[in-house]
């Protein structure tokens, strides 16, 4: 095979379509191998053909995301022109009354069907500030050898699938009891269980262990805040706001929400 | 096309359904991660509709296997995209505990890179003559040179050829000058 610079297109193209012999393959490879400017040639070709037979995909995905969000957008920007016409001191027009009222209707139902429950079950500000991030054994890598069990574990837990990841909690503790991760993770489990006394024995005992990072007591606070009690929660919020610890700054915004 | 995991099957399919379910499921809880990393939530928005896209990319090949929860797949790709794009927007590092959330973080950064390398072969393609624009545009709609040399008023399919690995070299040694292109390598 004689590659030069006026045939090298010509070569690469063969190569890409599968158009050369086993003899040819071999060393165009070898070119490849040894040849850094060719390599880069035949990446940018490769690429480009990737590239154009990804585009259609990629379009059509950013034009539903850009629907989407603009029908979300629209939706929000909607919201507070509806809430405003239902002044009783504006003159409205009927017809903007009678939107007003359905939609409030709409917003009651939605309260009362979705959202109420919810806030029962949760407290409002647990629910709006408990932002639980997910599990990472396998980058950090795990201090159990088991890699069935840590992958069961973090998928489950990550999937929000409480009930199902508690068990591979406990059994990963037992191997490894002062995993910080996981223990953090068995006192959200618990939390997300409402088994609040547990859950704050938990948090206890990554206190105990005195680590560098007050992320337990974050979360102890959601915990108390889930249970209502919010003198409970205030006290450690307020502590992790004068250490400038874990989440200094959401305890802040969360304490100015009791004011 | 089809994936087990809903979510992929979703944006391997354009289900509007499902890809506004990721929206919201997701989109909020992103917006929380990255904005302790100091983005903000239009910038959260863009590593998002990148992310998904990254997704997209790997989900589409023949091998691609879920190793992970979709959203741990989210999170993880989302934290490198901020990582690169604050590098590059505000010039500073972010700070990313345990990054990404996956054992292949090297995968992941190599498709972002790959993605950016997309783009700027679309960029560098607008910048060449007409005529190659449009003979790439035939060639990759699988036109046969008979027929790009008809279209481009050539003689020979053999001339439509030749001008073919013309404009190639043109683009590629456009793609190899410019300075991005080394950075994203």
């Amino acid at each position: 095979m004689n590659l030069n610079e006026n045939n090298k297109y010509e070569i690469l193209d063969n190569y890409l379509s599968g158009g050369m012999s086993a003899e040819d393959l071999d060393k165009f490879r070898a070119f490849l191998q040894s040849d850094a400017d060719l390599a880069m040639d035949h990446q940018i070709v490769a690429e480009m053909k990737e590239a154009k037979e990804f585009a259609p995909l990629e379009s059509d995905l950013r034009a539903t995301l850009a629907s989407i969000k603009s029908d979300t957008s629209a939706t929000i920007e909607t919201s507070p022109q509806l809430t405003a016409t239902h002044n009783p001191t504006s003159k409205t027009s009927s017809t903007r009354f009678l939107y007003t009222a359905i939609a409030m209707a709409a917003s009651l139902l939605l309260l009362v069907g979705v959202f109420l429950p919810n806030m029962l079950e949760t407290g409002g500000s647990y629910d709006q500030y408990a932002m639980i991030e997910p599990l990472d054994l396998t980058t950090k890598g795990a201090a159990v050898n088991d890699l069935t069990l840590t992958k069961n574990l973090q998928e489950a837990y990550n999937a929000q699938d409480y009930n199902q990841a508690l068990p591979q909690i406990e059994a990963y503790l037992a191997v490894a009891p002062k995993d910080m991760d996981v223990l953090l993770a068995k006192g959200i489990t618990l939390m997300e269980l409402n088994k609040f006394e547990e859950a704050h024995a938990a948090f206890d005992y990554i206190k105990s262990l005195n680590p560098r990072v007050k992320k337990y007591q974050w979360f102890d606070a959601q915990c108390f805040l889930k249970q209502d009690k919010i003198a409970e929660a205030k006290s450690l919020l307020k502590d992790l706001v004068a250490t400038k610890a874990y989440n200094h700054k959401q305890a802040q915004e969360l304490l100015a929400t009791f004011e | 096309m089809k994936h087990s995991d809903p979510y992929i099957n979703a944006l391997l399919t354009n289900d509007q359904r499902g890809v506004k379910e990721i929206y919201d499921t997701y989109l909020p809880r992103l917006e929380a991660i990255l904005g302790k990393m100091g983005c903000s939530k239009d910038e959260a928005w863009e590593v998002f509709q990148e992310s998904l896209i990254v997704i997209l990319n790997k989900a589409q090949k023949p091998d691609f296997q879920l190793s992970s929860s979709f959203y741990t797949f989210l999170v993880s790709i989302a934290k490198f995209k901020w990582f690169n794009e604050s590098k590059k927007k505000h010039k500073k590092n972010v700070t990313i505990d345990a990054i990404g959330t996956l054992s292949d973080t090297d995968d992941i950064m190599e498709s972002l890179l790959k993605l950016e390398r997309f783009q700027l072969y679309q960029q560098k393609l607008k910048e060449l003559d007409p005529i190659c624009q449009k003979l790439f545009e035939l060639f990759f709609d699988k036109v046969s040179l008979r027929d790009i040399a008809v279209e481009l008023g050539l003689n020979t399919e053999n001339a439509a050829k030749q001008k073919k690995y013309k404009c190639q070299k043109k683009l590629i040694e456009k793609i190899k000058k410019d300075v991005i292109f080394k950075q994203l390598l």
